[in-house]
């Protein structure tokens, strides 16, 4: 089983020279595609430049395509980016849609994305607009003058009634609905 | 703050022709065609004269306040909490956040992000239920990335079944840079521009 | 005998050109090969670490569709030969120059035309421009301050950093490789004089606002500029702007006497509280208040209008030169 992504470079995103903000600009700086003439491996590849190289080329100015053919090695694709990154792909055997789709990738990103395992999907330098909180915050001014130690301020806020105070209570309601008559029986046995 | 929270659901609460306006807010949130949902007569839930008039006063005046603000241009750096592609992001103007999973929108495209559940300032909050309004803020974003993540293993094993398979995947990112967020109208305008609820489902 | 040996070699012959040539046998990587990358992997690391190569020493490398694709990719269109002009600097032209006095070609062709003129005008532009977007942007701040902002926005190392992540680095001519941050800086500007000189003016100052004054993005203002004594300056502008004279007070504390002690001042003028801050005691509560309070005057607050890198200042606003 492979863990290497446990131990791969961690980060969080960011976009490199605030892109997106002002003008968007395409990352992608130049694309190089290198292949072989007669070797089956390089099939894919080679009809890619045949059929779609020169219209790619046209609809992305911005970036520029080497071509560079090369005996009897794998067809390999490599893109560089304005932030100094290289991505090497292998296209051994691909077709020449894989191949797009490859090359769609190498251009819509913004650097090589498979060396980096992001931590957060979300970044901003201003976490807070209406102020963190703090302990002072919506404080009470009456707390303010406050000495301690303060037996009024230490007091618990809600004291559990105990068992001796229910029964007195208890005792006091019964004697409220007897009225009179139980008080006096009851000091009567106490008297016997 | 929570205080202020409570008053705008109040007014929210006191305008009838509201409740008509959150329900197309919900229709668009739904997947189905705009045909299908037929347009149900909002349910009068809330009794205005339940509401004393002191409290009604007071709403009245906070949306003043909230309004004389925003034509000043005073209100500051604006947040917003967003539903994109069935997530929650917590936003601010020049953030970035990134969305998973396939997603058509591609480079350098321009999109307003419609669903709104909140949006505030320094001193205010217009809280959504469960959505803002469509057409009171406004928030516009470039997507500036579209890439793959790195490559995930996905590998199962049962013990002495003599069973091990091992999957590696990569699944689509779409990094979004949040341009601007802005009050289109003043706040409590009783709905009176009303917008065409919008077609995109993003 | 011979013959019979001939006449099987021909048979066998016949046989491979009657297989299907399509089909490919795999070979098995031979053995030299794995001992051999070691060794040159041992000589690399002996060698220790080398310099970069520069990329336009490369075989694919194109100077000509590198400039082309420099201008379209940031949506500008350049003149060709004032692009290539801007990307030369002043030592490698006189290096050029020497090299060629040595191989005798005349006095006349000799002549090689280097940035320096080109990022002079970049400078003034940027400056200009800067300088008016951050009144635009930024109306209370003191004029220290602004200038304090546009110092770090113009600095050679914000400069370098844009100018790496245009992709100059490879285009400039230099006598080294990587360019230094001055170098890329300069090509930076001497590019925005090109740019200036070849689409107009209104370009050149839309290209400053797109990349350099984006770098103001989400920054925090009191990173690039810090008042220094922070309280004689608020007590001069509250006596400027007639507020009444501030006064700090001690709002709120916490854990005195103790190695966690917090202080709360709020600075007061007039009755109105202006700001406050904590500090571990007094002094600096009393300096981080002063901060809060310059900053709400200033409107510098982290929660202040975020930058609009989408306005379009006026040309005659721009004041150049």
């Amino acid at each position: 089983m492979s863990n290497s992504h446990l131990f791969m470079k961690s980060g969080f995103p960011r976009a490199p020279l605030q892109n997106g903000l002002g003008r968007y600009v395409c990352q992608l700086q130049r694309i190089t595609l290198k292949f072989c003439k007669n070797n089956g491996s390089s099939r894919g590849m080679r009809d890619f430049i045949e059929n779609h190289l020169v219209d790619f080329a046209k609809e992305n100015p911005g970036i520029v395509v080497y071509v560079k053919p090369r005996r009897h090695r794998t067809p390999v694709l490599v893109g560089e980016y304005l932030n100094g990154d290289r991505e090497w792909l292998n296209c051994r055997n691909n077709t020449q849609e894989e191949i797009s789709k490859w090359i769609d990738l190498l251009k819509t990103q913004n650097g090589s994305s498979s060396s980096l395992r992001l931590r957060k999907m979300w970044h901003t330098d201003v976490p807070s607009i209406q102020g963190p909180w703090t302990p002072f915050l919506l404080r009470s001014p009456e707390t303010q003058g406050q000495v301690y130690p303060n037996t009024e301020a230490s007091k618990p806020l809600e004291t559990p009634q105990s068992a001796t105070e229910k029964l007195i209570e208890l005792f006091r309601q019964q004697q409220l609905e007897a009225g009179e008559e139980a008080h006096d029986l009851l000091s009567k046995k106490r008297a016997e | 703050m929570s205080f202020l929270a409570q008053t705008m659901r109040q007014v929210l609460r006191q305008v009838p022709s509201r409740t008509a306006a959150l329900a197309g807010g919900m229709r668009s949130l739904s997947i189905s065609p705009a045909f299908l949902q037929q347009n149900k007569p909002a349910t009068e839930s809330v009794d205005i004269s339940a509401i004393s008039k002191d409290q009604q006063k007071e709403c009245s005046n906070i949306c003043e306040r909230i309004n004389q603000q925003v034509a000043k241009s005073e209100q500051g750096r604006l947040f917003a909490v967003v539903h994109l592609c069935g997530k929650q992001f917590k936003i601010t103007p020049g953030d970035i956040i990134l969305v998973e999973g396939y997603w058509p929108p591609t480079i350098g495209d321009e999109i307003s992000l419609d669903k709104v559940l909140l949006a505030g300032a320094r001193d205010f909050t217009l809280v959504g239920r469960p959505i803002l309004e469509p057409g009171l803020v406004s928030v516009k974003a470039t997507v500036v990335e579209k890439t793959l993540t790195h490559t995930k293993t996905h590998f199962r094993k049962k013990r002495r079944k003599q069973y091990m398979r091992i999957n590696f995947q990569r699944s689509p990112n779409t990094m979004i840079r949040i341009n601007s967020i802005e009050l289109a109208r003043p706040v409590d305008g009783n709905s009176e521009a009303e917008v065409e609820p919008s077609k995109r489902l993003f | 005998m011979s013959l019979l040996r001939s006449a099987t070699g021909f048979l066998a012959l016949t046989r491979s050109l009657g297989a299907p040539p399509t089909v490919q046998t795999r070979r098995h990587i031979k053995r030299w090969v794995s001992p051999t990358l070691r060794e040159l992997a041992h000589r690399q690391k002996k060698l220790g670490p080398q310099k970069p190569e520069p990329r336009s020493g490369f075989v694919e490398w194109n100077q000509r569709s590198e400039l082309f694709a420099f201008g379209k990719r940031l949506g500008e269109s350049f003149e060709m030969a004032l692009l290539q002009r801007a990307f030369t600097e002043r030592s490698f032209a006189q290096r050029e120059e020497e090299k060629r006095r040595k191989l005798g070609i005349e006095e006349a062709d000799l002549q090689m035309t280097d940035n320096s003129d080109l990022a002079k005008k970049g400078q003034v532009i940027a400056r200009a421009y800067v300088e008016a977007f951050l009144q635009h942007q930024l109306p209370k701040v003191p004029k220290e301050g602004l200038q304090a902002i546009a110092s770090y926005l113009l600095s050679t190392n914000t400069l370098a950093h844009v100018s790496t992540h245009l992709g100059t680095k490879d285009l400039i001519h230099s006598t080294e490789y990587p360019p230094s941050a001055e170098s890329l800086a300069q090509s930076l500007q001497a590019v925005i004089g090109a740019l200036a000189d070849s689409s107009g003016v209104e370009r050149a100052f839309l290209f400053v606002r797109d990349f350099i004054c984006t770098q103001l993005n989400q920054k925090d203002l009191l990173d690039v500029w810090t008042p220094e004594e922070p309280l004689q300056l608020l007590e001069k502008i509250c006596q400027e702007r007639k507020l009444g004279e501030a006064e700090p007070r001690l709002i709120g504390d916490c854990g005195k006497n103790t190695v966690l002690a917090a202080y709360q001042v709020g600075i007061y003028a007039n009755r109105q509280l202006l700001g406050k801050g904590f500090g571990e005691d007094l002094r600096t509560a009393t300096e981080t208040a002063a901060i809060d309070a310059l900053q709400s005057l200033f409107d510098t607050h982290d929660n202040r209008r975020p930058f609009d890198f989408g306005v379009q200042l006026e040309t005659k606003n721009v004041r150049l030169g």
